[in-house]
């Protein structure tokens, strides 16, 4: 699992102009990253077990926001907070989710729907913040 | 040889017995198609006395001679006919052997039908049996499975949270602090690195190529913000793909039949991959 996501990022970096080929990216990771990337994985690995077998009333998933979906204030966090207020009548887009959020499910009675409840809204940044009107 | 045969005698010999024969008057007429009965001839004392007399001994020994004959042969008859008669007890007795015989046969062979129908009763009673047992087998693995299957679910339905919301939101903080922290990382190295060590700024329009996203086309501008913003988000989709890629894992193996089954249901929670 660190190896594949060594090499992701290696290829996320040199696929961003970020260097000349992607063994010297591979490198450059190995070389700078490699326990914090081996530490991101163990928690996500424990979180993984938390859902899985340490909470069983529900089911809880992660939240994640795809690029260019649009914001709704409702399902997500911006980045920047109400600093950042929309403009009107816009429908602004996210460049990308910077924060993972939190989701369960749970089952009704017997008839009853499931509903699903967040408990922790995803954080992302919206195409305007990071580009800027004039550009 | 019947009891009624009888001995007639030659008509140029009869004259000769005349004087004493009883039956005189019929001599030469209708005598001569009677049947004699031997025990009429008259005895030695009664025979003619004369010149004729060799003659008469011829014929009285002849006479004698069947007299002895026709005793031998009543005696004869009578024992032929007690024997018939045995004979016929006999064969009296023996038709009532064969008809109790073929009473007895056709009682047996009536009891044999019985015991047919009895037989192909018993061989369908022994077919519904062997049916029944491989149902019984059936129902026994299926139940076996179902147990199984039962005890891996209960798994999930029956045990108590062990880690409350808060605790599993302080997970996920840790999550998005460490993928903070790797992206700033590898940023400000980045940052550092001697420019023919990595690309140099690159002048992107940022309209040149639709297909990445904003993020990508700010890091190739060496905008060190994007690449963090970029390098944050690559990593929060692999946290969430890790997350739920044990639901993929188990939809083809281990407790796939369980997942399935529970997922199919609605009445337990499963987490979704959407």
């Amino acid at each position: 699992m660190v190896e594949e996501i060594t090499t992701k990022l290696s290829e996320l970096l040199a696929k961003a102009g970020s260097f000349p080929s992607s063994e010297e990216s591979l490198e450059f990771v190995q070389t700078v990253a490699l326990g914090k990337i081996e530490s991101t994985i163990r928690t996500t690995q424990r979180l993984e077990s938390a859902f899985m077998v340490d909470v069983t009333s529900s089911d809880m998933s992660l939240l994640y926001e795809n690029p260019d979906t649009i914001f709704d204030d409702a399902k997500m966090t911006n980045e920047f907070g109400s600093d950042s207020a929309s403009r009107p009548g816009m429908r602004e887009r996210i460049a990308g989710t910077t924060e993972v959020g939190v989701k369960k499910r749970i089952c009704g009675g017997p008839g009853e729907t499931r509903r699903a409840e967040i408990l922790l809204k995803p954080k992302v940044v919206l195409e305007k913040d990071v580009v800027g009107d004039g550009e | 040889m019947s009891e009624n045969s009888t001995f007639s005698s030659h008509p140029d010999t009869t004259p000769t017995y005349s004087p004493s024969l009883p039956h005189e008057s019929r001599v030469g007429s209708s005598a001569m198609s009677q049947d004699w009965d031997v025990s009429m001839i008259p005895g030695p004392s009664g025979e003619p006395e004369g010149g004729e007399r060799g003659g008469d001994t011829a014929i009285t020994e002849e006479v004698r001679r069947l007299r002895r004959d026709y005793g031998k042969y009543r005696g004869e008859i009578r024992r032929l006919k007690g024997e018939e008669e045995k004979l016929r007890r006999g064969q009296d007795k023996l038709k009532g052997k064969c008809r109790r015989k073929d009473d007895r046969i056709a009682k047996l062979e009536h009891d044999i039908a019985g015991m047919s129908g009895v037989w192909q009763e018993m061989e369908a009673q022994t077919r519904k049996a062997r049916a029944m047992e491989e149902e019984l087998k059936q129902t026994k693995e299926l139940l076996e499975a179902r147990t199984a299957e039962l005890s891996a679910a209960q798994t999930f339905l029956s045990t108590a949270d062990r880690l409350s919301e808060m605790e599993v939101l302080g997970i996920v903080r840790d999550l998005n602090e460490n993928i903070f922290q790797l992206a700033v990382g590898l940023t400000d190295a980045w940052e550092k690195l001697e420019p023919s060590q990595a690309t140099g700024p690159i002048e992107v329009d940022l309209t040149s190529q639709p297909h990445d996203s904003v993020l990508v086309q700010l890091a190739r501008k060496r905008d060190l913000t994007g690449l963090t913003y970029l390098l944050q988000s690559f990593l929060c989709y692999q946290a969430v793909d890790m997350t739920s890629s044990w639901v993929r894992n188990q939809e083809s193996g281990g407790l796939g039949s369980v997942y399935r089954l529970l997922s199919a249901s609605g009445e337990h929670c499963i987490i979704n991959t959407e």
